[in-house]
């Protein structure tokens, strides 16, 4: 069993090259703030999903709720569906960022619930959000008007928990969209080369 | 290219496992034991390759180096892209497990594919191996974009739309993976040429 030069040197190379790591893999986090469902998709850090198409889906009932496109900051926002917050159901929302890229986050229906409706301001999209296909052009229409004639600020109490449990949903959200560590990858490395190992000492002990 | 969970049907991920078993089966009657280092060390370049981001406009694709390995392992190439894979989603979440047959099978059958196409071109050796060797890993990446696509297709998205989009975004990734596989063979014809002699199913190398 010998080491080869030439593969070495190409993996030390790749080694050194992976600091300027991305990950590929995409990231989708969201939260509620004046009456808005704010969606941010990510490959990493710095690298926005542009273009990718957001679906929205109740939780409970697996209905699409209401879908979108990101734009140039990987940002899509909608006004929270009155339907699924009376109901007391969460949302679904899927980022589907092409090549087989997909991941979903869950909203929960306390966090829906929990959302302040502040009138106009709270109801304005930031993106185009398109009414799902089997609930008709007037979804977004009634989400907007539902939200211009929601109550003004009655729970200013609720702010201060709503924004701790966006915090901490955040830096969780970070935290799972960071890139690859060194330790992740030499933990990769050395796994593989004990596999290898363990393999070759097996046969070793067979012959 | 990593296809991610949840993306494709049931069937799909069934036929992608069932594949990707019988390459790996090849690929472990086929592997030389004795040079086990070798392709622990080939497999670790892919794991780490894959973090390596090639600027496309406004997008982004990754490194893939199926080419070399598909060159250097032949049908060994199966297991250490499998191993690596496997590292790569339970470490990076890149993929994931249920899709990892799946993408076994996009990123290692394209890559044995062209490297036994290219070998013949390779043996010739002088111009001919640079191009055979360029070829190879750019043919590799090419084929794993539409391994991908034609696993989306058989899914819900359109054959050609996305083949289309998957072939444009990584037709740098192509040139890039081309030079490598280019570079690494003629470094490997002038320091190492029993690796590279082994590799080519024992033709020689001029």
């Amino acid at each position: 069993m010998r080491l080869n030069a030439m593969p070495a040197l190409c993996m030390l190379f790749l080694l050194c090259a992976a600091q300027e790591a991305w990950a590929h893999r995409v990231n989708i986090f969201a939260w509620v703030e004046n009456n808005v469902v704010n969606v941010e998709c990510r490959f990493s850090k710095t690298s926005p999903v542009r273009s990718g198409t957001v679906l929205v889906y109740d939780a409970a009932t697996e209905a699409e709720v209401t879908r979108g496109t990101t734009d140039e900051q990987g940002l899509f926002s909608f006004p929270v569906p009155e339907q699924a917050r009376a109901a007391g159901h969460g949302l679904r929302l899927i980022i589907k960022a092409g090549e087989g890229h997909q991941n979903d986050w869950t909203i929960e229906a306390a966090e829906l619930a929990a959302a302040q409706p502040e009138g106009k301001a709270g109801a304005e999209q930031k993106t185009t959000a398109q009414p799902a296909p089997q609930a008709g052009a007037s979804t977004s229409t009634d989400q907007s008007a539902a939200a211009h004639a929601a109550p003004a600020p009655k729970a200013a109490e609720n702010t201060q928990p709503a924004q701790a449990a966006h915090a901490r949903t955040r830096a969780e959200a970070e935290a799972a969209a960071a890139d690859p560590g060194i330790k992740e990858i030499a933990l990769g490395i050395a796994a593989l080369f004990a596999l290898a190992g363990i393999v070759s000492l097996i046969r070793r002990r067979r012959v | 290219m990593h296809i991610s969970e949840g993306v494709l049907s049931p069937a799909v991920l069934y036929g992608g496992a069932a594949l990707a078993c019988v390459g790996l089966g090849l690929g472990l009657r086929k592997l030389d034991y004795d040079k086990l280092m070798t392709v622990a060390i080939l497999s670790a370049a892919f794991f780490v390759g894959s973090l390596i981001h090639v600027p496309i406009g406004p997008a982004n694709a990754h490194l893939i180096v199926n080419g070399l390995l598909g060159l250097l392992l032949g049908w060994a190439a199966f297991p250490s892209i499998f191993v690596a894979l496997l590292l790569q989603a339970v470490l990076f979440q890149f993929g994931g497990l249920t899709v990892l047959g799946v993408n076994t099978v996009n990123m290692a059958l394209p890559a044995v594919l062209a490297a036994l196409l290219c070998r013949p071109l390779i043996a010739r050796g002088g111009k001919a191996r640079m191009l055979g060797a360029f070829l190879c890993g750019a043919l590799s990446v090419a084929g794993a974009g539409l391994c991908t696509a034609l696993a989306l297709a058989l899914t819900d998205e359109g054959f050609v739309q996305a083949a289309q989009m998957l072939l444009l975004a990584h037709v740098p990734v192509m040139v890039v993976e081309g030079g490598i596989t280019l570079l690494t063979v003629g470094f490997l014809a002038k320091v190492q040429p029993e690796l590279l002699h082994n590799a080519l199913g024992g033709r020689e190398c001029a």
